[in-house]
């Protein structure tokens, strides 16, 4: 089987897919991010009046633009990957079709719109002269990889797992929404009580969204906080790998 | 292993975890998680062995549940044995099921791009492709309308237009030749004829024994997951429809059982031991021995009257017990047994019956009739139902 082209093809599938039944089409990856910052604007500075620390107007937007698009990409991509099996039952059963790229081609399309969406978002805030453009724009970077890497590694792991029990999939948008808030997303974590905020590191996120915001706003490469979640990521794919083999030979048993 | 081979199916087992209660189902996750086999389960199939060299035909034939589908899925990498190897050397095009990933939001032309790539096609021999396949498919315009308006006829002609065009080194069809019309499944035919003709290998599901017959060198049956019988095409085909035979005569006779309702039924038949209503075949003045058993409602005696006559209704011989005054042998409170026998039995050879009636213990009343087809064999030129004794005086 021509691999690379099939999971071109899946993949081309997958955005169409997203996009077919729109008016808008592919515009809604442009709209979604410039609609998004309007309301957060307006929400957050005009009715709340939010701060994150000592940050106010702009700053307030800038803050929530870089931890938020990041989040959205990681639980988008995960909750497609983890239903991405019982969803494809049909094809799963009749069709001799990879496994993994059922679970992989969602992940990734879904992690492709956002990053499109983010990268609009990081020239609109350059744009306002939000961002500090610099090597902590690498780090950056790899943070942002290490977000698609840990979605595509879940998603891996979770997806045969719905397949065996459904309640995995019931669970997920409750627990992304605990881990959400479990991550400095709307808040500054150097404003938390100091035994809060270091139980809080425990959580891969949180470094990885601290890396984002400290490299595109600050330029600042945040190496340190980059070591944590490096190694999470990596275990995560590693037993990803290990099971992804044993778990999908056998999930057209349980569909 | 020589090198033609190019399916190798070696002691393949399917078992499927059973997970309909909770306990079970957590008890077979724990033993997919852990790559072990299934503690509770249900044995779809059990030490299935066959190869298949380049050029071969090979027809699955078996009852519904027999585990034919679940075979082919395995050779087909969609479903893993659970015991034994598939090993295929060789690209493979399965038509499954009416309309196997097709996308029913996507057009005919869409599908049939990802089909082809599916299949393995290069993406560059895909668009040369697309035009012989809509021509074969024969669909016109509806090729650039969703899948998803299509017939059932049409998913299949568009489904065997894209195999056709893969040309694949071993095609895999289940029964889906019996979805097409009249035409189209004599253009599927001749298809599969001229691709087998050109070394191409087949392994084809069919019920209809005129496919598997036409298409196929040998044949496999699959009978409650294990493998009945193997070999030349036309004796496993024959062995398999003799075997239906007896099984639609046990079903016959069972629905005989429960509808006797009457006051006197004939509720058993055995000829020459052959309890089933299949033809019985004996050679000419061979032994014809007739078992009846009678169910007499009021536990009186029945009568039973047996006719012997020619297929065409000649009657031949009638006798009743109540005419030789036989009493029957009870067997139960209202059932009897009757034993008859005609030993070197001179009919002619020919196809004939023996008719049975249950009657009222007074003989006057017919309740029930039941008729048995026989076949007397032989070689003679002597005209007429039977061999009357005789002798001539001679010069």
């Amino acid at each position: 089987m021509n691999s690379r082209q099939l999971a071109l093809a899946l993949l081309g599938r997958e955005l169409r897919e997203r996009y077919l039944s729109t008016l808008g089409g592919l515009a809604w990856v442009l709209i979604t991010p410039v609609l998004l910052l309007a309301i957060y604007a307006f929400v957050f500075v005009e009715l709340l009046g939010a701060r994150f620390g000592n940050r106010v107007g702009g700053d307030v937007i800038a803050f929530l633009a870089i931890g938020m698009w990041p989040w959205h990409a990681f639980a988008d991509s995960l909750s497609r990957g983890t239903t991405a099996l019982t969803g494809n039952a049909a094809l799963i059963g009749q069709i001799a079709i990879p496994r993994g790229w059922l679970v992989l081609v969602p992940t990734l399309g879904a992690a492709l719109i956002h990053t499109a969406s983010f990268v609009l978002v990081v020239v609109m805030l350059t744009l306002m002269g939000k961002t500090v453009p610099g090597v902590g724009w690498l780090t950056a970077l790899a943070a942002y990889l290490m977000i698609v890497l840990n979605a595509a590694a879940l998603s891996m792991v979770l997806a045969p797992l719905n397949v065996f029990f459904r309640d995995v999939g019931t669970l997920l948008p409750q627990i992304l929404t605990f881990w959400m808030l479990l991550t400095p997303i709307f808040f500054d974590r150097s404003t938390l009580r100091p035994d809060l905020g270091k139980w809080l590191a425990l959580n891969p996120m949180t470094g990885l969204v601290e890396a984002l915001r400290a490299g595109i706003l600050h330029g600042e490469a945040h190496l340190s906080a980059l070591w944590g979640p490096a190694i999470i990521t990596g275990l995560l794919v590693a037993f990803a790998a290990l099971t992804a083999r044993r778990f999908l030979a056998r999930i057209e048993d349980f569909l | 292993m020589s090198d033609d081979v190019l399916l190798a199916v070696r002691g393949v087992g399917k078992r499927y975890p059973r997970v309909h209660r909770r306990r079970d189902r957590i008890r077979s996750v724990w033993d997919a998680i852990l790559g072990r086999p299934y503690r509770m389960h249900t044995q779809i199939l059990d030490d299935i062995g066959f190869t298949l060299r380049r050029g071969e035909s090979l027809a699955l034939i078996g009852e519904n549940g027999a585990g034919k589908s679940t075979l082919l899925r395995m050779i087909c990498g969609i479903a893993e044995p659970s015991s034994g190897s598939v090993q295929l050397h060789g690209s493979v095009a399965p038509l499954l099921e009416l309309g196997a990933g097709f996308h029913p939001d996507y057009s005919g032309r869409d599908n049939i791009r990802m089909n082809a790539l599916l299949l393995g096609m290069a993406a560059g021999d895909i668009e040369s492709k697309v035009q012989q396949v809509i021509e074969f498919a024969e669909l016109g315009d509806y090729i650039d309308e969703p899948v998803k308006h299509y017939s059932s006829g049409m998913k299949v002609r568009l489904g065997f237009a894209v195999v056709a065009s893969a040309k694949p080194d071993l095609l895999i069809t289940d029964e889906v030749l019996a979805v097409g019309d009249e035409s189209f499944q004599k253009k599927c035919v001749a298809w599969i004829e001229g691709y087998l003709r050109e070394g191409g290998t087949l392994l084809l599901v069919s019920h209809s024994m005129y496919h598997v017959q036409k298409l196929c060198k040998h044949a496999l049956w699959l009978h409650h997951g294990r493998a009945e019988a193997y070999g030349d095409v036309f004796e496993v085909s024959q062995r398999y429809l003799a075997w239906h035979e007896r099984k639609s005569a046990q079903q016959r006779a069972e629905a005989r059982m429960s509808a006797a309702t009457g006051d006197y039924a004939v509720t058993a038949v055995a000829i020459n031991g052959e309890a089933l209503d299949v033809p019985v075949v004996l050679p000419m003045l061979a032994l014809l021995d007739v078992d009846v058993t009678v169910y007499s409602a009021d536990g009186r005696v029945p009568v039973l009257a047996v006719g012997v006559k020619r297929h065409d209704g000649a009657a031949v011989y009638g006798v009743s017990s109540e005419l030789e005054g036989v009493t029957p042998i009870r067997i139960g409170e209202r059932a009897f047994r009757f034993s008859i026998r005609y030993p070197d039995l001179a009919l002619l050879p020919g196809t004939y019956a023996v008719a049975l009636h249950a009657m009222d213990p007074e003989a006057i009343r017919l309740f029930d009739t039941v008729e048995r087809t026989f076949i007397v064999t032989g070689r003679s030129r002597e005209v007429g139902l039977v061999r009357l004794p005789h002798l001539w005086h001679q010069a």
